[in-house]
């Protein structure tokens, strides 16, 4: 026993078996966005408010299209996690289910658009 | 309660026709054998219960229960005000994101859908939704850090934990104001 972490005795134990995954994951996600964000602050408010000429060159450059890219795509994962323990706290049975898919969707399609949206000023 | 009754009422329903044996029994039987029987009864119960009306239902309070106190039972404290921020920020940065994601589909459309959309976002509401989002982005990645550090049983006293309350609420001002400065 005294060879396993705490993580890893937690691992598959719980109702939903998946607890300390998702715990593990938001721990993960969240030192990483502790970097990303303000990066990201940094990047995104030079431009806003700026000529569209100007945003289109400024995200041409690897440096903020890579920052706002990862951006989405860590914090959409880490809202998508959170916003499931929000919906399951006070929303129960079908509609719980509903909600939870719903939340899943959004954040792929956000995270898809605005991969999108990068990828075509960038390239 | 497991009542002597209880257990003669069991023993009656389990067997009728052996009443007079198992009465006599009853006086040799234990606590716990009782217990037992009182709770195959209650399988029993619930099982004719499923036959009669075709559904699963034990013959148990479900509905009525007490409840385990909630937000409206506690004095509102600064580390429960602060709790609570982290998941209404965290969320709400939905609005904020939307916009900017629609704002980046906008300049990677054309010039004609960037104007609207720019138009939005330099906008009073757009930016009032901005200037909320940056405060919320600060809130939340501090109480996040605060999260990382309590991980590791870190800082959970009363004291210390009222202190980086604090620290997040100031921190994310001074951190929004040093944005809004600067950019």
């Amino acid at each position: 026993m005294r060879y396993l972490t705490d993580r890893k005795r937690a691992v598959g134990l719980g109702s939903a078996k998946t607890g300390t995954a998702h715990f593990w994951a938001m721990k993960v996600s969240s030192a990483a966005l502790l970097v990303l964000v303000p990066l990201f602050v940094w990047t995104l408010g030079r431009v806003i408010g700026e000529s569209h000429q100007d945003v289109i060159a400024h995200f041409a450059r690897p440096g903020p299209a890579l920052v706002v890219a990862l951006t989405l795509i860590v914090g959409l994962e880490h809202f998508k996690s959170g916003a499931q323990v929000l919906i399951e706290d006070y929303v129960h049975g079908t509609a719980q289910k509903i909600w939870i898919i719903a939340v899943i969707c959004m954040s792929y399609a956000l995270m898809a658009t605005g991969l999108f949206a990068i990828a075509k000023m960038a390239l | 309660m497991i009542t002597n009754k209880n257990s003669v009422i069991t023993i009656v329903h389990f067997a009728k026709s052996q009443k007079r044996i198992l009465f006599l029994g009853l006086l040799l039987l234990s606590n716990q054998d009782k217990r037992i029987l009182s709770y195959r009864r209650i399988a029993v119960e619930a099982s004719l219960l499923k036959d009669r009306k075709g559904i699963l239902m034990a013959d148990v309070n479900r509905g009525n229960r007490p409840l385990s106190p909630h937000l409206s039972i506690y004095r509102p404290q600064l580390t429960s005000i602060t709790s609570i921020l982290t998941r209404i920020t965290g969320n709400a940065l939905l609005l904020g994101t939307i916009m900017v994601i629609w704002w980046l589909l906008a300049a990677a459309t054309s010039p004609a859908y960037f104007e609207l959309v720019n138009g939005v976002v330099t906008s009073w509401f757009g930016k009032l939704i901005l200037l909320g989002s940056i405060w919320a982005l600060w809130y939340h990645s501090l109480a996040g850090l605060r999260h990382l550090i309590w991980d590791n049983v870190i800082g959970l006293d009363v004291p210390t934990a009222e202190k980086l309350g604090w620290g997040v609420i100031i921190g994310s001002l001074v951190l929004s104001v040093i944005t809004i400065v600067v950019l």
